[in-house]
């Protein structure tokens, strides 16, 4: 019985013991098949595709995601964020009239730094994700075995990262001016995570430091199912943008010409007018027209069209602006790999909810075929027959109509039929209320050929653009329309009559070439009309006062329907007055949102 | 044989137990002395320090809902229960301890014998006893599992004695507690004309006069194809009966002797739905259907003087059926579908058209869908009282498990709707929409996410408990290992660590205790996962005198401490300490369209390495009193929380380039209120009675949540109680257009008959800068809900009528049940129609002076229907959730029927609820609450 007892007890204590056992293993995760930063610069897939990621982060589009909807890691690639938007709907180029689109809260608001619903032009998080994923990019490609990436191409990808980066801090450069410069992926190994702005001079040398460093290890071109990565071309324009923008008067100026008052004028000026900052922008544009001309890259001509040569709409400049991975674009975006990449939204052909539509203050800067000006109706209100409008618009020169949709006529440029054939479909009555479309007419820009497709590259480079920017800068420097750069191509004036003749009119005559500023001005306007420029052009030229803070104004038309038969009707337009807008001097530059400044690292920008 | 002896000792020294306590007497069954099972331990009443509350199988003797949950509405002070949907087929209701102390976690966890489980297995035989578990005291021994307060339910053991039989059956009918009110044809083409007019600034109708007077006064014999051209379906009437069945049956046998003690149950219960579905066969039948089969083997044996065994084994087979429509959906079309939308049936087959499915369509001709869920709870406990070596030890070894598994089958067919209409020649014809299947697809729909579950709980526990004289030492030890695995996550969650407690008594008067427990989850980073929460308490009874005294017994108690919440579910990653790189769905595009799409690699969410738990610090002082002779009872409780780690998402500078994950544990709540019991009985000759109450009340205030600054005070959810909403201020309707240009809304476009809502910012337009948090708000969870009850006995007689209420609540009152033809389709209901916005002089209609509902549209009218005072409103109310009268034969007339005691009842719950909303205040556009009647019979042998 005795034993029995202590086999019992026995018996305890191993129950116990055992138990309490489990008690000693240490309590963490499981082993799993995580993707870690070892795994993804393990294999050249791997590689890529974090690759691939920084270019979906940080090329911008223009075009707006479909509803505004925000894809799964939030970083969008739009340059706006506008849904259903242009950034030129919140220019005197177009509008977007219909609804509280975010485009029309800049419109009616302004920019604040508190409210993030006003700011949606753009939002100071996104391109980060994207900054840092090239940094931890360049950090760690050298991981990857050999035999999976070869050295040479490994230097590429590097560069090609670099190039990004530098591209996303030149699409920063006009809205926030000096930037905090993030030159390595933080974290690991940083004793502060404290990043203040540079100064508005060290930004722009980080950005052209970085142009530097890629240019000599990118190609000219790549395969055609590869097109849409960077190339060589690409830190030339990213060089070119940036130095053109540091050479104009807003950034190149001294504190004293500040628009407003403020206590940093390093973040927003570089301290003082050097004329010099004007050659080199003359040059860096001139590097990238001499590199076109040994890398395939050229301007769209007639030539190049099947048939072009006889089209009476001359659409060498439609074709060069809708057509993807047409030779004179030097770098699109060319969407997502989905359907919802917002072109066909932001470009809405019915226009009964959204959509953008022409002011008449940018029309004034086009001119007829025959290169004169063209009259304007002027008093407002004024009832006039719509005939003299179908006239007006017929005599524009060939670019307009690329641009422009006249009311009442087929689209211009458009293969695809059906509704698409007159805007706005016999709706033109009395009863359109004040949130109806208005404008010259709708925005066609980009729809050369359209036949109903979704996917529109967007234009990040066109080479027009440099054209225009070395004539700019060329005629700053020299005083003179006459003048070129040392290894420069062109004059002045030839690098406009370039672009002019390839637009369908006659190249300048003396008169102009005296008044080549002004011509530069329109020439911009019309030729890069909607890609994204105006808004900074006027700025940097220190004319958003007037252009942006001025006046809009508008096309009305109506048509008074006699019974239900379309056949008796009187119909007139009128010029009015467009929404009101709400501009201010602050409105040069962007805020930066408030929750980051009172993370203590960023001094606000001058007015907010 | 000394060395193992030896062992023992050390470790009787490192656990230590808890003794029983000798009591004063009382009388047996009194609350005052009654068990109270706690974790791991059992202890009496009257040496508690901690705050819990319990109600035993006697007080839920009356209680008959087919959820258990439902039945604790109003019953235990500090337990907040909303119902949300009818019938036990849908949804459980939704609990709350105590409020809300945090903005992401609420729910209480629920204990069965010690193991982790739900109320939703359990049947009313099963229960023997069920506690709430209030504070840190009582919670601090759930380490990260404690802090939203802990339901603990006890099941039925055996007795030693005679084998005993309890049979109870009953049968009830349900019926809606509300049902919406449904516009007929005429009224919704009246209302569809008034708001096209409404839309266009002149008066403009859709439905001309003819058509009008055809739906008002028409019939077969003046209108040519009257039916099938003038619809007027009242669909609830189509779809749902005015009664539904519900069967339930128990039976259980106990007993035992000396050496092994028993309790056995099974249980069956049977709750139908309301649709109409005349088949009885369940091939074709697709009403809701919900069966559950449970048993239930309680088994206590003693081995030896050393060894004892507790096992339990308990299942549930439960089959639920319902039409292979989702039930949400099917509400949404009985409530958004116009009574002139299309006939039920045509000559073609049903009705329908290109905007509506046909209800009657939907539940008939789809087929069905099953869930069959299995669950086995089983847990076996050796024991080992270790006397021999220290007197007053004792051991416990247990081991539990759990495990759910469901499977989901539909049988399903598709079938056609048609849309009459006149051709040219004045002949019906037909568009048809959808195919028809004759034939049943069968699917097995295979198991998803959460399909299965398995629970594995291995808990060691040591127990010391001795009396020196007038001092008494009692404490405990234990080891806890607990592993949960969900099918779709193929981690286990793995809970695991130490727990005790040390209690002091000393001249039964005064008692000391402090728990503790250092638990981990394995969710957290190994070298941080594991968290210590104490909690020190006191009781002192000041008064324990004989019953006849006017202060029958007194005690105050302290306690502070605390407790722990693992929030698993609020940050993106469920490691969230671990750097997460995910592959992007859409991403950048190469080459000419199509050829090239790229996905990417990104570094996901920003993992947080020190990420952790909500940590609770509760104080709570309270009483206990007996008064009056005994007549007068009460408890009351008041507390004070703070929690802190609330998940919040993090703040570092956007140039950082990751993007923050909700994973940082700065948010901060406090949280305080009272609670507590009263109740008052006494008898006048045989006329017994009892008058009760419970009270709870919380309020809670975000002390941070990490909120971005906000440009107006009014905007800041800081400071704010949790789960209040943001809200615009309306402020009447506009009535001029002059009024709209002064005040224009961004939110849409407005036009006369819209919302206004008040400029609290002046700038002159109506913006999201015009919400507001600031208001008299309150969120749906109410801050105060109380219960009353009143029993009464007469011989043989016994009556209960209780119920429950809420308030300093709001609910939000747009929904399927009140909208009014959202984007111009769905129906209208009938408070937009009593109460809209209208001005039409020429037709003698206007409604400006008394509209509390803006005007109709049948644009989408975004400006009208974001969240505003307009529609929050006012969510108390107070509901009678039983009534019963009962009839206890005298014990002559049972035993002739061989049976110790014989019962009849009759039974009806959820009878009547007042409040101030239209509708039911507690459930809104969905499956309704149910008003039962039942009647039934306990029997026992």
């Amino acid at each position: 019985m005795k034993t029995y007892k202590n086999i019992l007890r026995l018996c305890a204590v191993i129950i116990c013991l055992a138990s309490l056992n489990s008690c000693l293993s240490i309590l963490e995760k499981p082993s799993s098949s995580d993707v870690t930063l070892d795994t993804i610069f393990s294999n050249r897939d791997y590689a890529e595709s974090a690759l691939y990621n920084i270019y979906y982060q940080l090329v911008p589009r223009g075009f707006p995601y479909t509803n505004g909807n925000y894809p799964e890691n939030k970083s969008l690639q739009s340059q706006t964020q506008f849904s259903r938007s242009l950034l030129a709907s919140i220019t005197d180029e177009c509008c977007n009239y219909r609804g509280a689109t975010p485009g029309r809260y800049v419109n009616v608001a302004g920019f604040d730094a508190i409210t993030a619903s006003r700011n949606q032009e753009d939002s100071w998080a996104h391109r980060w994700p994207g900054i840092r994923a090239a940094w931890t990019f360049i950090k760690n490609i050298d991981k990857v075995p050999d035999e999976e990436i070869p050295d040479a191409e490994k230097t590429q990808m590097i560069a090609e990262a670099k190039a990004l980066i530098a591209l996303a801090y030149m699409d920063m450069l006009p809205r926030y001016a000096a930037m905090p410069i993030v030159d390595h992926p933080l974290g690991e190994g940083d004793a502060t995570l404290l990043v203040q702005r540079s100064t508005l001079k060290e930004t722009i040398d980080f950005i052209l430091k970085l142009c530097e460093e890629a240019i000599p290890d990118l190609p000219d071109t790549y395969p055609s199912n590869m097109r849409g990565r960077v190339t060589k071309g690409v830190p030339l324009c990213i060089k070119s943008r940036t130095l053109l923008y540091a050479a104009s008067p807003l950034f190149n100026s001294s504190a004293s010409d500040m628009i407003l008052d403020y206590d940093h004028p390093e973040f927003v000026c570089l301290e003082g007018y050097d004329k010099e900052r004007w050659l080199k922008a003359a040059e860096a544009a001139n590097d990238v027209l001499v590199w076109a001309s040994t890398a395939g890259v050229s301007l769209i001509t007639a030539a190049d069209i099947a048939g072009g040569e006889t089209d009476p709409k001359h659409n060498a400049y439609g074709y060069a602006t809708s057509e993807k991975d047409n030779k004179e674009v030097i770098l699109a975006n060319k969407g997502y790999s989905s359907s919802n990449n917002g072109f066909g939204d932001g470009i809405f052909w019915t226009f009964s909810l959204r959509g953008m539509s022409v002011m008449l203050n940018i029309i004034k800067y086009f001119r007829k075929a025959d290169a004169s000006d063209q009259t304007w109706p002027t008093t407002l209100n004024e009832h006039r027959p719509f005939s003299e409008y179908t006239t007006k618009m017929n005599e524009m020169e060939p670019r307009f109509l690329q641009c422009v949709w006249p009311a009442g006529q087929a689209a211009p440029n458009f293969t695809k039929t059906g509704d698409y054939t007159k805007w706005p479909f016999g709706k033109i009555d009395d009863q359109m209320s004040a949130s109806d479309m208005h404008g010259v007419g709708p925005m066609v820009k980009f729809c050369y050929n359209y036949s109903g497709e979704l996917m529109k590259d967007w234009i990040v480079f066109r080479l027009a653009e440099f054209y225009l920017n070395y004539a700019e800068a060329t005629a700053e420097y020299y005083g003179s329309a006459d003048a070129k750069t040392p290894t420069g191509l062109y004059t002045a004036a030839q690098a406009v009559d370039v672009i002019r003749t390839r637009g369908g009119i006659r190249v300048l005559n003396a008169a102009e070439k005296a008044d080549f500023h002004t011509q530069i001005v329109r020439e911009r306007a019309v030729e890069l009309f909607a890609e994204g420029h105006r808004w900074w052009d006027c700025k940097r030229w220190k004319i958003a006062d007037d252009t942006f803070g001025g006046t809009l104004y508008t096309l009305r038309f109506v048509q008074n329907v006699a019974g239900s038969t379309a056949t008796s009707y009187t119909e007139y337009y009128l010029a009015e007055h467009a929404e009101p807008r709400v501009w201010t001097k602050a409105m040069y530059f962007y805020p930066f949102p408030q929750e980051e400044v009172d993370k203590g690292y960023l001094v606000q920008n001058p007015g907010y | 044989m000394k060395n193992l002896i030896n062992i023992y000792r050390i470790l009787a020294v490192f656990f230590l137990g808890m003794a029983a306590i000798p009591l004063p007497a009382q009388e047996e069954g009194d609350k005052l002395t009654e068990e109270v099972p706690v974790r791991f331990d059992i202890q009496n009443r009257l040496s508690m320090t901690a705050s819990v509350v319990t109600i035993t199988a006697e007080e839920l003797e009356n209680v008959y809902d087919n959820d258990i949950a439902d039945a604790l509405a109003g019953r235990l002070p500090g337990l907040t229960v909303m119902q949300t949907s009818g019938g036990s087929t849908e949804s459980s209701p939704t609990l709350y301890v105590r409020g809300r102390s945090s903005f992401n976690t609420a729910s209480p966890l629920v204990f069965v014998d010690g193991l982790q489980s739900s109320l939703s297995g359990l049947m009313l035989s099963d229960i023997e006893s069920i506690s709430v578990l209030k504070d840190a005291a009582a919670l601090s021994l759930y380490g990260q599992d404690g802090a939203d307060g802990i339901i603990y339910v006890k099941t039925k053991r055996g007795v030693e004695g005679k084998p005993k039989v309890s049979v109870s059956v009953r049968h009830g009918w349900q019926q809606f507690t509300e049902k919406p009110e449904f516009v007929d044809a005429y009224t919704y083409a009246t209302m569809y004309n008034e708001a096209l007019s409404n839309d266009n600034g002149a008066w403009t109708q859709f439905y001309t006069d003819a058509q009008l007077d055809a739906y008002r006064s028409g019939d077969a014999s003046t209108v040519a194809h009257y039916d099938l051209l003038y619809p007027n379906v009242n669909w609830y009437e189509k779809v749902l009966n005015k009664f539904a069945p519900e069967t339930s049956a128990e039976a259980s046998v106990s007993g035992g002797n000396k050496n092994i003690r028993y309790y056995v149950m099974g249980a069956f219960q049977d709750v139908r739905g309301l649709y109409k579905c005349v088949e009885k066969e369940r091939d074709t039948n697709s009403n809701l259907d919900d069966q559950r089969f449970n048993f239930r083997i309680n088994l206590d044996a003693r081995i030896s003087d050393i060894f004892d065994l507790k096992t339990n084994l308990s299942g549930q087979i439960r089959n639920q059926y319902r039409p292979n429509v989702g039930t949400s959906t099917l509400w949404k079309e009985l409530l958004t579908t116009p009574a002139n939308a299309f006939p039920v049936e045509t000559e073609e087959g049903y009705g329908g058209n290109a905007y509506y499915t046909n209800p009657v369509a939907d539940v008939l001709a789809q087929g069905w869908f099953n869930t069959h869920s299995r669950v086995v709870e089983s847990s076996f406990t050796l024991g080992q009282n270790l006397d021999f070596i220290l007197k007053g030890l004792r051991l416990e070894e247990s081991i539990a498990l759990y495990s759910l598994h469901q499977q989901k089958y539909r049988k399903a067919r598709t079938y056609q709707q048609f849309e009459p209409y006149l051709d040219p020649t004045d002949a019906i014809a037909y568009n048809a929409y959808g195919t028809q299947t004759t034939d049943f697809t069968i699917t097995n729909t295979g198991t998803s996410y959460n399909d299965m579950t398995n629970r594995l709980q291995e808990e060691v526990t040591a127990r010391y408990g001795r009396k020196f004289g007038d001092q008494s030492i009692a404490a405990s030890v234990s080891f806890h290992n607990d592993s949960y695995t969900i099918t779709g996550l193929n981690q286990p969650l793995v809970t695991r660590g130490f727990a005790g407690r040390v209690g002091y008594g000393f001249d039964d008067r005064f008692f000391a205790e402090f728990d503790w427990s250092w638990y981990g989850k394995s969710a957290y980073a190994p070298s941080k996962n594991m968290g210590f929460f104490p909690a020190a308490s006191l009781a002192y009874i000041i008064a324990n005198n004989g019953a006849d005294a006017n202060v029958n017994f007194l005690k105050v108690r302290l306690s502070s401490g605390l407790s722990g919440m693992a929030d698993l579910s609020t940050a993106t990653n469920y490691y969230m300490y671990q750097q997460y790189w995910h592959s992007s769905a859409v991403g950048a595009q190469f080459g000419w369209a199509g050829t090239s799409g790229k996905s990417g690699l990104f570094e996901y969410y920003q993992a947080n390495p020190d990420a952790s738990w909500e940590t609770l610090f509760r104080s709570n002082a309270g009483i206990d009193a007996r008064l009056f002779k005994n007549r007068l009872s009460l408890n009351a409780d008041v507390f004070y929380d703070r929690r802190t780690g609330i998940l919040v998402n993090a703040n570092v500078p956007d140039y950082f380039g990751l993007l923050s994950d909700k994973n940082v544990g700065d948010g901060v709540v406090s949280n305080c209120g009272l609670d507590g019991a009263m109740s008052w009985s006494d008898r006048i000759g045989d006329f017994r009675y009892t008058l009760s109450g419970t009270f709870s009340f919380a309020h809670s205030h975000i002390v941070n949540m990490n909120e971005a600054p906000t440009l107006f005070a009014y905007q800041r959810q800081t400071g704010r109680s949790v789960g209040v909403s943001k809200r615009y201020v309306a402020d009447g309707f506009y009535t001029s257009a002059d009024e709209i240009s002064a005040l224009p809304s961004m939110l849409g476009e407005v036009t006369v008959g819209d919302v206004k809502y008040k400029d609290l910012n002046s700038d002159g337009r109506i913006d999201s800068d015009d919400a507001t948090f600031d208001g008299d708000f309150f969120s749906t969870v109410p801050e105060i809900s109380y219960g009353l009850r009143i029993n009464l006995a007469w011989k043989g007689f016994d009556f209960e009528m209780g119920g429950y209420g809420f308030a300093r609540r709001q609910i939000d009152m747009y929904n399927n049940a009140t909208q009014a033809f959202s984007n111009g389709l769905y129906n209208v209901s009938a408070y937009a129609v009593a109460n809209r916005w209208a001005y039409w002089p020429e037709k003698g209609i206007d409604t400006r002076d008394s509209a509390t509902f803006p005007r109709l549209t049948l644009g989408s009218n975004t400006n009208n229907t974001v969240n505003s005072t307009l529609w929050f409103q006012d969510g108390s109310l107070f509901r009678i959730n039983n009534i019963t009268l009962g009839y206890t034969f005298d014990k002559r007339i049972s035993s002739r029927l061989g049976a110790a005691s014989l019962r009849l009842y009759l039974a009806v719950i959820n009878p009547f609820v007042f409040d101030s909303v239209y509708g039911d205040a507690e459930y809104m556009a969905s499956y309704p609450l149910m008003k039962t009647y039942k009647c039934g019979l306990n029997l026992n042998f």
